[in-house]
């Protein structure tokens, strides 16, 4: 083996014998601010809960809208309601069937009487043997 | 290393598979920072970098390379970055600017063993970032050319005339500075 060789050999055990002082993993993230640094540094479990927080917001907002809507339609009821009587009997049908026209009177509805037994006489026609 | 360990469960965001996966790839993290910084505190603060990078782009992994190897990659990229910002991993007057507890250090240990570790520890710093860095790959972190060419981003046939270039260079420096 050569002498270099042998001083590297040397100089790798030495090298390999140091030690990181203290934990990279408590250093890293164990801190929240360097956590915060790590872009992609995530909880797995976050996803999840995050779904979970936003359904619960949008089941929230339908609810409050749904209220919302239940008290303006109870505030724009008519004021004027007679006990008793519902709102759907107030609507009831208002009309009445016309009367039928009347037919006009003193008019012949038949024709005068035509004697069709004498035929009117033919036309004459001029013959081209005549003119000629 | 990669068939046991729980890629897809961090990708998907679970911290327990991405706690697994830190307590694997932070001593190597570790190690090289160190190697490639020379101190401790840089090298500690450069591997909490990589973490936090290595987790924010965990999700682009394809499997093209082994996690280790593209690791690395961020690793890399983390020490360039702290050398650009700050040149002072070497001090003025050539030493490794170096704090850390070398295990050889033991009083047990000859005094010429260390002067030979130390030596190539300088020699090693004197190299150029690349050579360091394809060194470090190959021989400590003990990398295969093709892992060593992901990892540093480049192709194959540079980083074997990296190496080349890094092994001959610390022969000479070796051969030259030898103590007596």
């Amino acid at each position: 083996m050569s002498e270099l060789r042998k001083q590297l050999q040397a100089a790798r055990d030495d090298y390999r014998s140091a030690r990181y002082p203290g934990d990279l993993v408590a250093d890293l993230l164990g801190k929240p601010e360097v956590a915060g640094r790590i872009g992609g540094l995530e909880d797995p479990e976050q996803p999840r809960r995050s779904r979970w927080r936003l359904m619960l917001a949008g089941i929230t907002a339908a609810a409050a809208l749904a209220a919302a809507i239940a008290v303006i339609a109870l505030l724009h009821r008519p004021a004027t309601l007679v006990p008793g009587r519902s709102e759907t009997n107030e609507m009831a049908v208002r009309f009445s069937i016309p009367a039928a026209p009347e037919m006009p009177h003193g008019i012949s509805v038949t024709p005068p009487h035509v004697d069709l037994s004498a035929a009117p006489a033919r036309p004459e026609f001029p013959s081209i043997f005549g003119t000629l | 290393m990669d068939q046991n360990l729980p890629i897809e469960a961090a990708q998907r965001g679970s911290r327990q598979a991405q706690a697994v996966l830190l307590r694997e790839l932070q001593e190597p993290w570790y190690r090289m920072c160190l190697g490639l910084l020379g101190d401790p505190e840089k090298a500690r603060d450069a591997t909490q970098e990589t973490g936090l990078r290595f987790l924010k782009q965990l999700a682009r992994f394809r499997g093209d390379s082994k996690l280790m190897t593209w690791s690395m990659g961020i690793a890399i990229n983390v020490v360039r970055e702290s050398r650009r910002s700050s040149k002072k991993a070497i001090t003025d007057d050539g030493q490794i600017a170096d704090g850390r507890p070398a295990p050889g250090d033991s009083p047990e240990q000859s005094a010429s063993g260390r002067e030979q570790r130390d030596l190539l520890r300088t020699i090693l710093a004197e190299l150029p970032e690349r050579q360091r860095e394809a060194v470090t790959l190959r021989f400590f972190e003990e990398l295969s050319v093709e892992e060593t060419a992901k990892a540093m981003n480049c192709a194959e046939g540079t980083i074997k005339a990296t190496i080349h270039q890094a092994l001959k260079s610390l022969k000479t420096r070796l051969t030259t500075r030898r103590p007596a």
